[in-house]
């Protein structure tokens, strides 16, 4: 599944994929990547594949995010990727003005959004921007779906869009 | 009853001026803080054992003990996460102090936040991005205001506060920067007009007169044991209580069950008083980590001075004013009025409060708290009591 990467490298050397990135907004910024530890290759890679996906744990069957080697929960090492809804909620949601970001510009909105557990537990909140929405339409509770835009080199980025928005 | 948590005492204050262009290098700086500073106590470079920094310092213990010709150290650190480990630095040293590893220990900051590479903008940084940032760096989320946005807008939700109700702790502290000469916002007071006409950084949480004065400078501490203090120059400040809590990840904190109310603070907080044996009754001056101005409400709710929900009461009736307020807070302007010192500024402050020799003096001083940077693992320390 990580054919598709090029390798790169990390300061702890433990990165095993890059995803390469040219700005989604305009063309101000020069192609960005973002490196995969191994801990997280099961996620870009899930991303690659149009898929939210997060690890449950083979012993308490809990889910998190951000990635990681363990179960926080159970400290339980085996693990299972499992596909998320691609659904969820608005958590908290801000629009960014000065300084902005070398790679989104000015005038976004960032949306922590909550993802339920198909399952039924405990559910698990990520980060990303809220697309073709206004500040005033991004309240908290408000549905959203996750869609995923292209990087330069065909890989995928998870994003937000609100429920029954059209990419415009 | 106060309890001895520790038998360490602050004996020396030292610091640059504070301004947008230092000129120098941070590591001169910081020496010349670090002489301010046991020249105020009645030490002597040779007479240092011991060093704490900062992490995010761009002089560990061992380059700055080769500047200043120290022969040899028992005892350094750096404490970690950025402002969160202002007040770890002096615990760090109230530890050694107490226990023998040194006898005097000097924490110190030195840092040219303004005119070297400043906190407030954004940058991609290494690249590819790190996979400890792969979940904020795409998606513009830098900077500490575009981190810390989400936990501040779900405390704004969860508790009915808007951005207006932050412009009364603007106000407070710039009246307390205008009468103190060292503040880089000194004879420049501000109305809650000026601060509402101030431009947005992210809506609708943070104004720019909501964030801190990103600043050169450098400031430092001298602590040795309480045996030794009482020979030195100035009365001592006893460190009475100190503390630290981590509660999840840096500046990231948005996968914990709550993530509006600083919970690092209020682990900080319980263990604090628990301690130091003493309660919010016995502070008389808050010294709160305003890096941004929503962010000292969870404080004062973390802390015990309000109950949850309550602080922008608090702050609208005039708590925090230096005249006639409940608990003057941040009387020297504070990091959004003095300047960004990553909270070692406020630590002397506090220090100065004690010996009664503030340019912005409360009355009947007996203890004053100084927390860290929330949002972060952060620490807090009450200094003051018996001398």
């Amino acid at each position: 599944v990580n054919g598709g990467r090029r390798q790169g490298s990390s300061d702890d050397g433990s990165v095993v994929g890059v995803a390469t990135m040219t700005d989604a907004v305009g063309d101000r910024t020069s192609a960005i990547s973002i490196a995969a530890d191994v801990d997280a290759a099961f996620y870009w890679d899930g991303a690659d594949g149009r898929r939210l996906v997060v690890q449950r744990c083979d012993e308490c069957h809990k889910i998190w995010h951000p990635p990681g080697p363990v179960c926080p929960h159970c400290q339980c090492l085996n693990w299972t990727v499992d596909d998320l809804p691609l659904e969820g909620v608005l958590y908290a949601t801000a629009k960014v003005h000065e300084p902005g970001s070398p790679i989104q510009g000015t005038g976004y909105l960032i949306a922590l959004v909550e993802i339920a557990d198909p399952l039924g537990g405990e559910g698990v909140r990520i980060a990303g921007n809220l697309r073709d929405a206004t500040l005033e339409e991004a309240r908290v509770g408000a549905a959203v779906m996750v869609c995923f835009e292209q990087l330069a080199d065909g890989h995928l980025l998870p994003q937000f869009r609100l429920q029954g928005r059209r990419e415009s | 009853v106060s309890v001895a948590w520790s038998r360490a005492a602050i004996v020396g204050i030292g610091q640059t001026e504070f301004s947008k262009s230092s000129g120098r290098s941070e590591r001169r700086l910081a020496v010349e803080a670090i002489a301010a500073a046991l020249d105020d106590a009645g030490l002597e470079a040779a007479d240092v054992d011991g060093l704490v920094a900062f992490d995010a310092d761009s002089s560990d213990p061992a380059s700055l003990a080769a500047s200043l010709g120290l022969p040899s150290l028992t005892f350094f650190a750096s404490t970690l996460y950025g402002g969160g480990g202002g007040c770890a630095t002096i615990m760090h040293a109230a530890m050694a102090v107490t226990t023998g590893a040194a006898r005097v220990v000097v924490a110190f900051r030195a840092m040219n936040e303004r005119s070297g590479v400043r906190y407030g903008q954004a940058r991609l940084g290494a690249r590819p991005i790190t996979p400890a940032l792969a979940y904020s760096a795409p998606y513009g989320i830098h900077t500490a205001a575009q981190l810390f946005a989400f936990n501040i807008a779900r405390y704004f939700h969860e508790y009915d506060v808007t951005n207006a109700d932050v412009a009364p702790i603007a106000v407070a502290q710039r009246a307390h920067a205008a009468t103190n000469p060292t503040a880089r916002f000194f004879q420049r007071p501000i109305t809650v007009e000026d601060h509402q006409r101030s431009r947005w950084i992210v809506e609708p949480v943070l104004r720019l007169l909501d964030c801190c004065l990103e600043s050169d400078g450098a400031v430092a501490v001298v602590v040795v044991g309480t045996e030794h203090s009482r020979a030195l120059r100035h009365i001592p400040v006893p460190v009475v209580g100190a503390a630290q809590g981590l509660v999840g990840l840096p500046m990231r904190n948005w996968y914990r069950t709550s993530i509006s109310g600083s919970e690092e603070c209020r682990v900080t907080a319980e263990r604090l008083w628990a301690t130091s044996g003493l309660g919010p009754a016995d502070i008389q001056v808050a010294i709160l980590y305003d890096h941004f101005l929503p962010l000292v409400l969870p404080q004062l709710e973390a802390f015990g001075f309000c109950a949850p929900g309550e602080a922008k009461h608090f702050v609208a009736d005039g708590g925090i004013a230096l005249h006639g307020g409940r608990l003057p807070v941040n009387t020297h302007g504070g990091l959004t009025g003095e300047a960004y010192l990553h909270g070692m500024n406020g630590i002397a402050e506090a220090v100065r409060q004690l010996r009664g020799t503030a340019v912005n003096q409360a009355a009947d001083v007996e203890h004053v708290l100084v927390t860290s940077g929330p949002g972060v693992p952060t620490s807090a320390l009450i200094l003051g009591g018996d001398r």
